[in-house]
């Protein structure tokens, strides 16, 4: 089984930044068991993100929308789901209204973790199919390298039959940036729109990841890069960070007429209450200025010591 | 007094109305049947007490007679299904890549002609089959036509089909269909193919029992793909067997020159991206025609399409009926010259076909080696035709029965392919 974890995709080098080995061990293993190199690396797989695409095999709720099983290795088989219709998974109450029944649907495990090779050759892949995707609102494309296949989330502009791109190298100057392609966002010139863009390098993308949406490389600081995202909100995060380079697709999902209140109960919604709704800004909100720079991850990194290796007498 | 609304339009639901109101109210005749049949012994129940009789639902174990209380077994020994696990009887720890009837390739026959180191011929047959290929008289396709029909629309077979999904219109049911099967169209098909063909060959003294036919039996070969162990298997199909192997197609120069050819590229993917591993497996060879039988020799193979639902694009079953012979054409020369064989002393050459009962796949298949990682560009060769309709619309139109655009081009490639055997014979 643990060949079987070590063989399975590339989510699997991913390491995490927020939370450090030691601290996984705390967590799962309260019993000292540091010496045993396997099972730390199991650790490190286990606790990867709070988004959860692979915490662990089993049910995993996504907000109180609907859960998924999960199986032990990543597969583009169609994944089992129950709604939750707004309960909380744990307690059973209802937590949030407006949700409940629509058409029985099927989950699709999408790989937000694109790595690429640092040094040396990119990851090619070739885009096998572009597939409509029940559980969110951009199109998904099943790709393949190799004997291995995923899906990815589609960017705009991405057809089947072609060849896109990760790479993980940062060179000194920017390079040219073809849509499809996943770089760090320290490798792509200013001005360039981005989408699937990662807030904590290796934790899988989280940034514009809705149908149609971009987010633009305004500037860069030392080693860090300045998005601003749909909501003209400007965020600092790490040049590691990877982002995927064009607009996500179904583009003109948000013109898209629903039709009828009864296709909203097939998308799984409950009818709404109709009336105006003062706090929430309702029926028009007054236009505030945006909040201020918000620097994520700023913790200082350890200085490495080098240790000088050297032998003062003979053998 | 109040007066009734006088109704001055007509409405069918009055209309029903007014009818039930009649018709509700019926007279059971007295015939003198009763009678009759109480003089002859016979007892007669009233319906709806025959209706609401409890009668006892019979368990399916058996009982014994001396204890009517215990059963004779146990229902713990009843086979269950077998869990998917390492409790499985052939689970295997080491992985195993397993192709078949279920398996659709990714992309292609690019695909099945890297995995089974094949130079494909696309859109032709070889020249022997094409010289035998002549029309045939008009009475024939009048009566394939009968048969096409009576396979498609008249059989007597009713089954509850699949759930007809459209994905435009989710959250649709659409009301459930009897009708015929997929699987029971195949094989009507094929009879009625096989004996419309034999029968116009035994008009020209040609002896047809010279060919036997398997059904629906099991064949595998294990054969190493990329220096490990993997397995092709098939069931979906129908064996021709002769007293003699067809001759090759194809040999000498033509032949170096045509493997020579490079194969089509299908970077950045690997050639078994489609052929999945797992652990539930067997690794022993299976053919279903013991070596020394009269009839021992594979001339033909044809394979079902029997799913209900077929998501295909490209060339994929192209793909599909390349790897299905080489699966057979591989099993039989498995057979003939040791499990451990790789280039073959004498090509194994068969005839293929693959159908979905509406459009049919014709190809040719020689095969010189089973050695799947070896460093030459080809070994084997491979004809294929492009696919071709039996007819464009076989249903009921008002109630009619309707067959529209008969192609006869399918029925003569077949008689070709099929008397090209028959002269090797």
């Amino acid at each position: 089984m643990m060949q079987n974890l070590l063989n399975s995709f590339s989510r699997l080098c991913v390491t995490n930044s927020r939370i450090t080995l030691s601290q996984c061990m705390l967590i799962k293993f309260q019993t000292p068991s540091l010496n045993n190199s396997t099972q730390s690396q199991l650790q490190q797989i286990r606790c990867i993100n709070k988004h959860g695409y692979l915490t662990e095999p089993g049910w995993k709720a996504f907000g109180h929308r609907w859960i998924v099983k999960f199986p032990e290795k990543y597969t583009v088989k169609k994944l089992p789901l129950m709604k939750l219709a707004g309960r909380d998974p744990a307690t059973g109450k209802k937590v949030v209204g407006g949700l409940g029944g629509g058409h029985k649907k099927k989950y699709r495990w999408v790989d937000n973790c694109r790595v690429g090779p640092k040094e040396g050759p990119p990851l090619v892949e070739k885009v096998l199919n572009l597939q409509y995707d029940p559980c969110r609102s951009a199109k998904i494309a099943l790709v393949a390298s190799g004997d291995k296949v995923r899906y990815i989330i589609a960017t705009s502009s991405m057809k089947v039959g072609d060849l896109i791109s990760t790479s993980g190298h940062i060179p000194r100057n920017a390079i040219r940036p073809k849509e499809g392609d996943a770089h760090p966002l320290g490798a792509l010139p200013i001005g360039t729109e981005v989408c699937c863009a990662e807030k904590y390098v290796g934790e899988g993308a989280t940034i514009s990841v809705a149908a149609g949406s971009r987010a633009v490389l305004i500037r860069k600081v030392g080693n860090r890069c300045i998005l601003q995202l749909p909501s003209k909100q400007e965020i600092s995060v790490k040049q590691e960070c990877m982002a995927t380079v064009g607009h996500v697709s179904n583009e003109d999902h948000n013109t898209k007429h629903i039709g009828s209140p009864n296709r909203l109960r097939w998308l799984g919604f409950r009818p709404r209450s109709g009336l105006w709704h003062r706090k929430d800004g309702r029926h028009g909100r007054k236009i505030r200025p945006l909040p201020p720079l918000k620097v994520l991850d700023s913790r200082k990194q350890e200085k490495i010591i080098e240790l000088p290796l050297t032998i003062a007498t003979g053998f | 007094m109040r007066l009734s609304a006088v109704v001055c339009s007509q409405h069918i639901g009055n209309g029903f109305r007014q009818i039930w109101k009649v018709q509700s109210k019926r007279k059971v005749l007295e015939f003198g049947v009763k009678e009759k049949l109480e003089v002859k012994g016979l007892p007669v129940v009233d319906a709806i007490e025959f209706l609401n009789l409890k009668r006892p639902v019979q368990s399916q174990l058996p009982i014994l007679k001396s204890q009517p209380d215990k059963k004779l077994i146990d229902d713990s020994l009843i086979p269950k299904m077998l869990a998917k696990d390492n409790t499985h009887p052939n689970w295997h720890d080491e992985p195993c890549r397993v192709y078949h009837d279920h398996l659709s390739l990714f992309t292609g026959i690019e695909e099945a002609q890297h995995i089974t180191k094949t130079c494909l011929i696309s859109n032709s047959l070889p020249d022997r089959v094409t010289s035998f290929k002549s029309k045939i008289p008009e009475e024939v396709h009048k009566q394939m036509q009968r048969f096409i029909l009576n396979a498609h629309v008249l059989d007597a077979v009713q089954t509850k089909l699949p759930k007809a999904i459209n994905i435009q219109r989710p959250g649709w049911n659409f009301p459930r269909v009897y009708g015929l099967p997929r699987w029971r169209r195949n094989v009507q098909m094929m009879n009625k193919m096989f004996h419309t063909v034999d029968a116009s060959l035994v008009g020209q003294n040609i002896d047809v029992t010279e060919q036997q036919f398997t059904n629906e039996t099991m064949i595998r070969a294990p054969l190493i793909l990329d220096g490990k162990q993997s397995i092709f298997e098939t069931r979906q199909h129908r064996l021709v067997f002769g007293r003699k192997p067809l001759q090759p197609y194809l040999d000498g120069e033509v032949k170096t020159e045509l493997l020579s050819q490079p194969l089509p590229d299908i970077y950045p993917l690997s050639r078994v991206i489609s052929i999945h591993e797992q652990n539930i497996y067997r690794t022993d060879h299976k053919f279903p025609v013991l070596q020394g039988a009269p009839f021992d020799r594979l001339t033909m193979a044809i394979f079902f399409l029997n799913q209900p639902f077929i998501r295909t694009n490209g060339t994929k079953l192209e793909g599909r009926l390349l790897l299905h012979a080489f699966t057979v054409a591989a099993a039989h020369a498995q057979q003939r010259y040791g499990k451990d064989v790789k280039d073959l002393p004498e090509p194994v050459t068969i005839n293929c076909m693959q159908t979905d009962s509406r459009n049919f796949y014709f190809g040719c298949l020689q095969l010189h080696s089973l050695d799947l990682d070896s460093s030459k560009v080809a070994n084997n060769l491979f004809w294929i035709e492009d696919p071709q309709p039996m007819f464009t619309k076989c249903d009921y139109v008002d109630n009619q029965p309707v067959l529209e655009g008969y192609n006869p081009q399918v029925l003569e490639t077949l008689m070709a392919l099929y008397k090209s055997q028959m002269a090797t014979v």
